[in-house]
């Protein structure tokens, strides 16, 4: 029974510490405001419903390649010359593009999505909110 | 006389044992707390939670296992740290589990951005510490 209560307050003390920091830092992960007036957050319904989106993977070369969405392309800030002509062949001006990133991790999406924006102004940019789950695993 | 000094050396490699699986767990959750957004990415990768999970985890999980190993240097606390640790070790020797069966998760983060080595070693690694947690807490229960 003392052992249960004592487990019982590690438990309690490691919430509270995780709170904290959560209070301190959960920023991190709390969506910003686009900078650039075409670049809006989307939810995944939202963004499957979207007609012939182009759908662009900021996520790492790793991840991408074990799941991506159909036609997904790579982007990333730091290999955005070599991938940015690949992109430039399969875009169409008027379609959408939807940059998404994995979860907890959206800042990178964001990024390359501000940074489209600023390449083709009048194109509309949606950053996939919380990130793109594979087929499998769990959803929110 | 030589049951004795065998119970001695038992009592001392118990303790040294309880330290050293408190460093490993005070440095794992201090490593992770220190850089929240790189163990969120590493959750994530396993693809096994929600977003709301992979954030609640990525928060929590580092101060339990502070607090868990922490609680191994005082006697008092120590059974209690011992359980909390052996339930976390088989956790995520489940999770090793699947994400070697299933090749998802390049790293385990076991230890933050600092990595934890291959998937193979961290599993290997876990096994060692679970038994070792395992002998302790089974070795405090039989005073």
């Amino acid at each position: 029974m003392k052992e249960l209560s004592r487990m019982a307050v590690v438990l309690l003390v490691s919430a509270l510490a995780a709170f904290g920091q959560f209070l301190l830092h959960g920023d991190l992960f709390r969506q910003a405001e686009p900078k650039h007036p075409n670049v809006q957050w989307i939810g995944g319904n939202e963004a499957a419903r979207l007609d012939r989106a182009l759908w662009i993977d900021a996520r790492s070369r790793e991840l991408y390649e074990k799941a991506h969405p159909k036609d997904a392309l790579r982007l990333n800030l730091e290999e955005w010359d070599l991938l940015l002509p690949v992109f430039l062949d399969r875009w169409e001006p008027g379609i959408p593009l939807v940059v998404y990133c994995a979860p907890g991790s959206c800042d990178s999406s964001l990024a390359i999505a501000e940074r489209l924006a600023e390449a083709l102004p009048n194109e509309k940019i949606f950053v996939l909110k919380g990130g793109w789950v594979p087929p499998g695993a769990e959803k929110p | 006389m030589g049951a004795a000094r065998g119970g001695e050396a038992m009592k001392r490699a118990g303790a040294v044992l309880a330290w050293g699986l408190a460093a490993v767990f005070l440095a794992s959750g201090l490593l992770k707390a220190a850089d929240v957004a790189s163990f969120a990415r590493a959750v994530a990768s396993f693809e096994l939670l929600p977003p709301a999970g992979v954030v609640a985890t990525a928060f929590f999980l580092p101060w339990l296992e502070i607090f868990s190993g922490a609680s191994l240097f005082f006697s008092k606390w120590r059974r209690a740290g011992l359980f909390l640790a052996f339930l976390q070790l088989i956790v995520f020797a489940a999770v090793l589990s699947w994400a070697l069966m299933t090749g998802k998760a390049a790293d385990c983060g076991c230890f933050g951005k600092w990595g934890g080595g291959s998937l193979e070693g961290s599993w290997v690694r876990d096994l060692f510490l679970l038994a070792a947690a395992g002998w302790l807490l089974w070795k405090s229960g039989s005073k």
